[in-house]
This record gives structure tokens, C-alpha cells and sequence, in this order.
């Protein structure tokens, strides 16, 4: 294997290694200290966290401290060679799949101290093939907590490799780590051990296990009784029937709540920021050099500014959202969260732990696919971010109380209620439906999870974590946001009437406007077919916040000059609803507000999707939300216009 | 009472404190290996240290802890039961 493999991605987390350098691949169960230890090599930072199946994608990085020079693997969390997730599938493919030549030069498995049994049965398998091995064990510390000692000395000698202790939260054993790598890498290959003689795999697993029993018997010795009670004690509570749901509520409500009341201040200091000082500044400079108003103005303030200005506000939401997430993980709640979720969200064929991204959704669907990555199988990952957009976020709830105050004056919060009722169901159904179609191999895995002693978190992690996350978000979300932002700028900048010159065109006479009209013909039959709304609806492809203020700008470019007495906006839209759906208005406007419900929420959700679960299922997604807003819209209307 | 050299047959039988051994686990191969790689392995003694939501069980098995759910804990079968006493 060398430098330059391209069987793995970079994630952009470490430092891209000259062609040629040897690798080095960490590999391990989940939740063992693997990341921590690829960052403690490589400087570089990449998620970690106290939870099984943090490590879900492949990182690399470079080790170089002027000795050593290694192209460092990241693999995602494995207990052993067979694979039961494709994530495992991936390590599998990585150490043996691959030609030999490709392989890694030097493998090192990352094992728990305190629990050495978990990690010797990935040792065993690679010590069967000439793989170059190095057993490194972490979290001494707590093992010694539990009062336990690992002989380290009769470890190497059983497992024919050299076995060390490091500790790369606090920072030690580095020297003692890379003295072994360099043992094993000055050494020819070594002699396979032999494979097991078991009729089936039930008897090698059985052999392997036997030969485990073994080593940790002659290697590990117990030296007092040793649990962590506290935590124990603290499990009673956060895993009991009764309080468990009670405090797993109360911390997701806290999530909700954080991420959406706090942002919310700083995410409207930012947008002041951006339509205020940002672009009177840009303004002026534009105007001193002589292209104010002109098409250029335009480019930068309403297609630039807009764009990165949007993209800017999600940053306070993301942030928090993050630092808290990586709060979770790392204080070692997450995996009692996931075993007090599991059997509600087993309903719908997702593991306990999506359930934390589709609560953040009814926040802000950005983030909550984010949040995805909790998750530590790949299907249930695509299945959470492609349900997430179908909870409702706050920027659904402004155009909800708008209309429902519109049409529905006396009952406008029942109205609200029921959207978010709906929301549930739209998750549930699709869920349902995506599980019985799409996803019927997916059997309802067992919820078999380590509950690791709760540890104080520490704010240098959660800070590293939410920083990387954040970064990632950035690097990936910018270029589809801004683009897109400025895609609808400048087709409302095109005049499609003679007469008007680029950029100095009113919207309705622009190439957008024509394509909204063109477009509004499907959304007769769903009682709502006029060019404002289906123009409104376009703009909220990009931003459902957007929906209202296009409303407002479309009927104020329509409107009269010499109009002596200037409708409400909730006149015009009234107006036009009443038009279009012949009368059955209440019937029209439901079928509006599910179709606002169910299609794609906005192009920041579809930056995170693309990032999370890749183009592929974005696209479909995009598809799936589309059919089925219009399919629900149309029955809602054909069906209500006729009772 | 129920427990002592009664007939009990998987973890979710067991009271809380209860422990027993662990026999031939009621799953396909796959899940049998994970289960062994979790600790949970036949001739394996476990203690039900806590009833979760849902009918989940916390079993402590070598010093860790492990949250099973009920259906998986339906399936893992056990030989033997001892009165048990605190965890």
C-alpha cells in the first residue's frame, strides 16, 4: 500500500502524505480511543468520543516528527474481520480484501486495557496472515480504576507482537508506541499463527475465543475489586423505565432548545450584519467606483452577500448543536440514549440513536443531518437523513403562522399543531415505506452496546469535535449554497420581455418568473396554480424563510403605482388561493401547507445531505420529497374540494 | 419464589441480581460472533445488574456492562441460575 491508494477518501482532516510513504492503519473496535491516538500521531483532529461507532468514516493524516514518516488510516470501528455493518465491511476490504502489495505496511490495533478480551479477536485474525502488527492499548488509566494490570511483556510473547501501553488523552507512551512500530517495521513479516482447524466458522470463532480465554488469563491480573459505582448508580436513573424516557426528554428538549433559542439571537445579529453594515458598505464602494445600480451591484449584494451571509447565519445553530452532540458522545450518555430510544424507534427500523438527529430536525434540519453520523451503520445513516427533511423546522413554522393566521384566524395555533402532528406522521409513513421497500433486507438489529463509565467531558475534545464538524460543514456547504443563491439571482436578473436590461428587470418580467409560470400548471390540480405561489415555492427550495418575503415582493412589483388604497399581503394571497382553487380555498391551502410540509426543505439541507450520505441518495431524496409532496397535495385537494 | 433451579431460559428470565451461565445463544452466526466479541459468549457467567426501557437488560459480564435489548436477551439462553445477591 502506498500514498497515493485510492480506496479510501480523505476527509480533509490531516495532511496529504508525499507518494510512497509507508501506511500505518489504526484499526480497532469502536469506542476504544482510536481517533484520539490518529490525532495524538498526526496532529491533525478528527471526531472522537465516548461512544461506540464515533469513527464512521475513513480519515488520514500524516505522521512525520523528522524520524518517523507514516500516511496514517483511520479505519472505522471493527471488532473483527467479519463483517457485520458495512463499516466493518470497509476495515475488512482495507487489511485484507485488497492485493497484497496494496495492503498497509504496518497495522495497528487500538485496544481497550480494561477490556483486552474485545480487541484480541481482531489480534488473532490478522496475526493468522503475515500482516505487520503492533497491539496498542489505551485507557491504562480507567483499567487501573477497575483494578486491573496488563502484563504487557507476556502479551507480546503470546500474541507474537509487540504490545504497548499509550495514553493519548493525557499524552504518554508516544516514545514507547513508535519504538515498537519501528521494531516490527526493521523485522521481516511475521510467521502466521495458524488458523483454526474448526469444522465451520462457529468452531474457528469458537478456537479463537478459546485461544483469548488464554491469553487474557496469563496476561491480565486483577488486583482489587473495581467498578465505577457513581456511574452504576447513575445507569439506575438514566436506564430505568419510568425516569430513563423522562431524562432522555429532557436532554434532547435541552438540545432543541440550545440549538434554536440560543442561535437564534446571534443567527439575527448575523443577518443584520450581512443586510446591514456588509451591504451598505459594499454599496457605497460599488457606487464611489461608478456601478451602483447596476447589474454588478446586484451580483454582489443580492447573489454574493445574500449567499454567504446565508450560509454565515447557520454557523452559531451548527456550532452549538455540535459542542452539545460532542458533550453527549464524550460524557458517555449517548449510548444510554440509544439503548432508552431503541424500541421506539425500532418501529420504524432505525436504531435507538436516530432518534436524537429527527428531534434536532424540528429545529433545523441542517444540523440534524449532521447529526446523523452518530449513527455507526451506513443504511440506517441514508434512512435518518433522507426521513429528517420531513420533520417540520422553524423556518416551516413562520410560513404555517402566516397562512393559518391568513385563513384560519381563530384557530391559527391548531392549525400549527396539527402541521407538526402531520410531521410525525410524514416520518413514520415514509419510514415505514422506505423500510418495507427499499430497505427490506435491513433486518432490526439487536441492541447489544457496551455502557462505558460515564467520564467528565472535556473541553478541549468537545471543542476540537464541534470545530471539525463545523469546518466540515463549511468546506462541503458553501459552494452548493452560495451557487444556488446566486443561480436565482440571476435568473431574475435575465429579462424575458424586451425593453428591460439585465439586471434592472422587474421580477415578473424575468426568465424566473416565466419559468415559474411554466411551472405553475402542475400545481392546479393541487388547487394552488398561480405563478406567485409557485414562484414563492421555488425560492423556497433555497429558504422556506424566503417564502413570505417573495410573496411580499412579487405582489409589490404587481401592484398598481397608482393604487390608491395598497391590499394586506393576506388580501392578495386570500385572493389568488380563492382564484385558483375555485372556490374550495380551505382545501387548496391544506394542500399548500402539506406540500410546504414535504418537499425539500432548503439547499443547506442538501449541502448537508450531500456531505452526509452522499449525491446519489441526495438526488433521490430530492425526488422522493418532491413526488410525495405533490401526490399528498393533490389527493388533500381533489379530495376536500369535493366534500 | 422464582430463580432457584427453576426452569429458566434466557437473561430475560433472570431477576435483577440473578446471575446464571450463558448456553448456546438462540441466533444466527453473525450475531453470535458479536455477541462473543461483546463477552457475551456460552460458559460465560452474567449477572442481570438492571431491567431498562422497553424490557432492555444491563448485564454485567467481566467487569463491563452491557445493554441488551429484550428480544436479544430472550435469546440468550442459560444453563444454570444461582439464588444471586447484589451486584
Amino acid at each position: 500500500m502506498s500514498a497515493s491508494v485510492p480506496s479510501c477518501h480523505s476527509d480533509g482532516g490531516g495532511v496529504a502524505a508525499p507518494l510512497g510513504t509507508p501506511v500505518m492503519a489504526l484499526a480497532g473496535a469502536p469506542n476504544v480511543g482510536k481517533s484520539t491516538l490518529f490525532n495524538r500521531l498526526t496532529g491533525a483532529r478528527r471526531d472522537v468520543g465516548n461512544w461506540p461507532g464515533t469513527t464512521v468514516e475513513v480519515g488520514r493524516g500524516l505522521l512525520d516528527d523528522g524520524v518517523h514518516r507514516f500516511d496514517v488510516i483511520d479505519l472505522p470501528g471493527a471488532y473483527s474481520l467479519d463483517p457485520l455493518s458495512p463499516d466493518e465491511a470497509l476495515t475488512r476490504a482495507l487489511l485484507v480484501e485488497v492485493p497484497a502489495g496494496e495492503r498497509p505496511e504496518v497495522v495497528v490495533v487500538v485496544g481497550d486495557a480494561g477490556r483486552l478480551s474485545r480487541s484480541l479477536y481482531l489480534v488473532r485474525q490478522l496475526r493468522e496472515t503475515d500482516q505487520r502488527l503492533v497491539l496498542a492499548l489505551t485507557m491504562g488509566d480507567l483499567a487501573e480504576r477497575q483494578g486491573l494490570a496488563v502484563d504487557t511483556e507476556a502479551l507480546s510473547r503470546v500474541i507474537g507482537a509487540p504490545a504497548v501501553l499509550i495514553d493519548p488523552r493525557h499524552r504518554q507512551g508516544r516514545g514507547d508506541f513508535l519504538a515498537a512500530v519501528d521494531a516490527v517495521m526493521q523485522s521481516p513479516p511475521p510467521a502466521p499463527m495458524p488458523a483454526p482447524s474448526g469444522p465451520d466458522e462457529l468452531a474457528a470463532a469458537d478456537e479463537r475465543f478459546d485461544w483469548i480465554d488464554g491469553a487474557v488469563d496469563a496476561c491480565v491480573q486483577r488486583f482489587a475489586e473495581g467498578r465505577v459505582r457513581w456511574s452504576d448508580r447513575f445507569d439506575r436513573v438514566a436506564l430505568s423505565p419510568v425516569l430513563g424516557p423522562v431524562l432522555f426528554l429532557a436532554f434532547m428538549w435541552l438540545v432543541f432548545v440550545l440549538t434554536t433559542t440560543v442561535a437564534a439571537p446571534l443567527m439575527d445579529a448575523l443577518d443584520w450584519f450581512f443586510s446591514g453594515p456588509v451591504t451598505s458598505t459594499a454599496v457605497a464602494i460599488l457606487g464611489a467606483v461608478g456601478l451602483g445600480d447596476t447589474w454588478v451591484q446586484g451580483l454582489v449584494v443580492d447573489g454574493l452577500i445574500a449567499g454567504v451571509g446565508m450560509l454565515l447565519t447557520f454557523v452559531p445553530l451548527m456550532a452549538i448543536m455540535f459542542a452539545l452532540l460532542a458533550l453527549l458522545e464524550d460524557s458517555g450518555y449517548m449510548a444510554r440514549a440509544a439503548v432508552v430510544a431503541d424500541r421506539l424507534m425500532r418501529a420504524i427500523g432505525l436504531p435507538g440513536r436516530a432518534f436524537l438527529p429527527l428531534i434536532v430536525g424540528f429545529g433545523c434540519n441542517v444540523p440534524a443531518i449532521s447529526a446523523t453520523r452518530i449513527l455507526p451503520n451506513a443504511r440506517s445513516r441514508v434512512l435518518t437523513a433522507l426521513l429528517v427533511p420531513f420533520t417540520s423546522c422553524s423556518a416551516r413554522l413562520t410560513v404555517y403562522v402566516l397562512v393559518a393566521s391568513i385563513f384560519f384566524p381563530d384557530s391559527a395555533g391548531t392549525v400549527v399543531f396539527i402541521m407538526y402532528v402531520l410531521s410525525i406522521v410524514f416520518v413514520v409513513v415514509v419510514g415505514l415505506a422506505l423500510r418495507t421497500t427499499l430497505w427490506r433486507t435491513m433486518g432490526s438489529e439487536p441492541l447489544v452496546i457496551d455502557l462505558p463509565p460515564y467520564q467528565r467531558p472535556t473541553v478541549r475534545l468537545t471543542a476540537s469535535v464541534a470545530w471539525l464538524r463545523l469546518n466540515g460543514f463549511l468546506r462541503t456547504a458553501s459552494g452548493i449554497i452560495v451557487a444556488t443563491v446566486m443561480a436565482v439571482w440571476f435568473l431574475q436578473a435575465i429579462p424575458a420581455t424586451p425593453g428591460y436590461a439585465f439586471g434592472d428587470v422587474p421580477v415578473q418580467d424575468s426568465v424566473y418568473a416565466r419559468t415559474a409560470q411554466a411551472i405553475t400548471p402542475v400545481f392546479t390540480p393541487a388547487g394552488f396554480g398561480t405563478w406567485e405561489t409557485t414562484s414563492a415555492l421555488i425560492v423556497g427550495f433555497v429558504a422556506k424563510e424566503a417564502v413570505i418575503s417573495s410573496w411580499a415582493q412579487t405582489y409589490s412589483a404587481e401592484e398598481p403605482a397608482t393604487s390608491e388604497q395598497p391590499g394586506t399581503l393576506g388580501d392578495y394571497v386570500k385572493a389568488d388561493f380563492e382564484a385558483s382553487s375555485g372556490g374550495h380555498t380551505t382545501a387548496a391551502v391544506w394542500a399548500f401547507l402539506l406540500f410546504l410540509l414535504a418537499y425539500t426543505p432548503c439547499v443547506a439541507t442538501l449541502a448537508a445531505q450531500r456531505r452526509e450520505i452522499g449525491m446519489r441518495w441526495t438526488v433521490f431524496g430530492v425526488a422522493m420529497q418532491l413526488s410525495v409532496a405533490w401526490v399528498v397535495a393533490v389527493s388533500v385537494f381533489q379530495i376536500g374540494s369535493r366534500l | 419464589m422464582r430463580g432457584q433451579n427453576t426452569e429458566v431460559r434466557s437473561v430475560r428470565d433472570l431477576r435483577v441480581g440473578e446471575s446464571a451461565v450463558l448456553a448456546e445463544p438462540d441466533v444466527e452466526g453473525p450475531q453470535r460472533t458479536r455477541l462473543a466479541e461483546m463477552g457475551l459468549r456460552p460458559g460465560e457467567t452474567v449477572t442481570v445488574a438492571q431491567r431498562g426501557v422497553g424490557g432492555a437488560r444491563v448485564v454485567s459480564v467481566h467487569g463491563s456492562r452491557i445493554a441488551v435489548d429484550a428480544r436479544t436477551a430472550g435469546r440468550l439462553r442459560v444453563v444454570h441460575t444461582d439464588a444471586g445477591g447484589a451486584v
